[in-house]
């Protein structure tokens, strides 16, 4: 099973996120960017599910971070955002972000979009 | 009103003045001087007359008879010693002129034109003639009071006409040098008063072009000094009430962009409770977290609905704040009309039903090149309006077109939907943000106002215009979108 890591600092969130998927995938939630980083460091993560409002670390430093270093640039990151504003979505296609959901999402929307990101990695 | 400078205004009502006054003047002096002339004249004439008579009187007694050449001679003398003399004319006691000096140069007994018979004139009196000359008649006595003969003095009075001609001349000379001084100095007085109220003419100005800045400096201590003084302080009072004014738009800025914040705020913060609920409701609905009674599965199905309605409103609520407005911006594809009308159609497909409304539609304008998303939130946001205002039974059409205005080309939707007119004067106010029409009956009341308000916002992200009327048994909006050949230049350039 892949593994997926989910990060947002709304645990009824990060538990909905987890029962959409739990199915299908192994799901691994992390309260802020440094449980994040720490599960990271055990576990080998397929794909990054990324709140970017979160207080103090906030999505896109984490992001920077992963970008940054070797071993986790090629994970792809889906970002989920409250903010629907254009350029929010402009830059974060810009730093590599495979694709964005705005909340409020349907469950279905979310499976659809991360099995065909794992598909088109696994080509 | 004709313009006319206030100099031009004042010199010639001075110069008016100056010259009736100069002309009194000048003919008072001129009166006074032929006068003095002419009264000398007489004096000498009189004091002539008196110093001479005898003497001619005598040479007439003594020579006339006796020796006329000598008699010439002597009478001559006395003719040419003083010029204005012209004449002496003798008459017996009789009253008949028995010599003229004119005798002496000519061979002729003239038949002279004496205008007055020498009975008629006084001793030493002169009578005036207005024209050329004037006479002293002396009646000559003797012992007893007998006049033997009287002796008549003729003067000319050349002199004293071109003394008069002359000083008409030198009057009117006098006169228009005069005058031109006059003008000058009145310019010259008069320079810095009409200077002051030329200052003051050109602050008016600037101050009319919007130039509130600008301050008098006029120190002339009269009405002018008072008025520029007064100017400065209304202009002070306005430069403060403009800036009072600025602060407080500013203000108002600053609090509708707070408002703006706390909107935008607000449904974020509203998103992610949202985010959950409708999650779990859907994970339940969708039968993966087990299963649901017929009961629990109507239940689940009201709360979905209604959150889905509170996700509606929460959007447009983001939606409506500038702040989210003012980050959007628009790329433009090209859109095919009759697909996204179905689509929303579809989604309203409930609320038309329960209300039994007609829906009808004819695209003459089948595409149009516009922000995907603006575009569909337009035609959702008119549609959603129309049949929340329709009452049940009623009709919806909208049509499209590509229409001109000027030398623009505009692709227009327009929605009539049958509906209680709207107060004209709140036709413009229903694209307001909040606003709620009052039609009298409250029971349509829904949402919180931001349909057409989004609307319009999204119809500006075009820069096109959008406008409501009231059309027979209904009301008509229309929406004009620039037409644009971004979308053609997109397609030939791959």
């Amino acid at each position: 099973m892949k593994k997926i890591l989910v990060v947002d600092d709304e645990p009824d969130i990060l538990e909905l996120i987890k029962d959409i998927l739990k199915s299908k995938y192994d799901v691994y939630t992390a309260k802020n960017v440094k449980e994040a980083v720490s599960i990271l460091e055990k576990v080998k993560i397929d794909l990054i599910i990324l709140d970017i409002m979160m207080p103090q670390i906030d999505g896109w430093d984490f992001l920077w971070m992963i970008r940054g270093s070797e071993k986790y640039r090629e994970i792809p990151v889906i970002i989920v955002t409250a903010r629907a504003d254009a350029e929010d979505q402009l830059i974060g296609l810009k730093e590599g972000v495979k694709d964005y959901i705005v909340k409020p999402f349907l469950p279905n929307e979310l499976i659809n979009r991360v099995e065909e990101i794992l598909k088109e990695r696994a080509k | 009103m004709k313009y006319r400078s206030i100099r031009v205004k004042l010199l010639s009502s001075f110069g008016i003045t100056f010259s009736v006054l100069y002309a009194l003047l000048i003919s008072i002096l001129f009166l006074l001087a032929s006068r003095f002339f002419s009264q000398n004249m007489k004096r000498n004439a009189l004091s002539f007359v008196k110093l001479t008579f005898k003497e001619v009187s005598e040479t007439y007694l003594d020579y006339y008879s006796t020796n006329p050449l000598r008699f010439a001679e002597k009478i001559n003398l006395v003719l040419n010693s003083i010029p204005d003399l012209s004449k002496i004319v003798i008459f017996d006691s009789l009253g008949n002129m028995v010599f003229s000096t004119t005798q002496l140069f000519s061979k002729e007994r003239e038949n002279e034109d004496l205008p007055l018979s020498p009975r008629l004139i006084k001793s030493y009196e002169i009578k005036d003639k207005l024209d050329k000359e004037y006479y002293v008649l002396v009646p000559v006595l003797n012992e007893t009071g007998r006049n033997i003969h009287s002796i008549l003095y003729i003067f000319s009075r050349e002199k004293e006409f071109q003394f008069r001609r002359f000083i008409a001349i030198f009057g009117l000379f006098i006169y228009s040098i005069l005058f031109l001084i006059t003008l000058l100095i009145d310019n010259l007085l008069m320079g810095r008063f009409v200077n002051n109220i030329e200052k003051l003419k050109q602050i008016a100005e600037s101050v009319q072009s919007g130039n509130y800045s600008v301050r008098a400096f006029i120190n002339s201590g009269d009405e002018i000094m008072y008025l520029s003084d007064t100017m400065n302080s209304m202009l002070e009072s306005i430069n403060t009430y403009i800036y009072n004014l600025k602060a407080m738009v500013e203000e108002l800025e600053a609090r509708d962009r707070a408002r703006d914040e706390i909107l935008a705020n607000i449904s974020h913060e509203l998103r992610t409770p949202l985010t959950a609920s409708k999650g779990y409701v859907e994970l339940l609905l969708s039968g993966n977290m087990g299963p649901l009674s017929e009961e629990q599965l109507r239940a689940l199905k009201i709360i979905s609905r209604n959150l889905n309605r509170l996700e509606e409103e929460t959007k447009k609520l983001l939606y409506s704040s500038k702040m989210a407005i003012e980050n959007i911006k628009i790329s433009l594809s090209r859109i095919d009309v009759e697909k996204v009308f179905a689509e929303v159609k579809e989604n309203f497909h409930n609320e038309i039903r329960k209300k039994n409304l007609r829906l009808i539609n004819e695209f003459e304008a089948k595409e149009v090149c516009a922000d995907y998303d603006q575009f569909r939130s337009i035609i959702e946001n008119l549609i959603s309006n129309a049949i929340k205002f329709t009452p049940d039974g009623g009709l919806i059409e909208v049509k499209t077109n590509s229409e001109k205005i000027g030398d623009k080309g505009y692709f227009k939707i327009s929605l009539f939907n049958t509906s209680p007119k709207i107060p004209e004067s709140d036709l413009n106010k229903i694209f307001e943000p909040f606003y709620q029409v009052n039609h009298g009956t409250k029971k349509e009341k829904s949402g919180v106002g931001l349909g057409l308000y989004i609307v319009k916002r999204a119809v500006e992200l075009h820069k096109g215009f959008v406008r409501a009327l009231n059309s027979e048994n209904g009301v008509k909006f229309e929406v004009y979108l620039p037409l644009t050949e971004a979308c053609d230049e997109e397609d030939s350039g791959g």
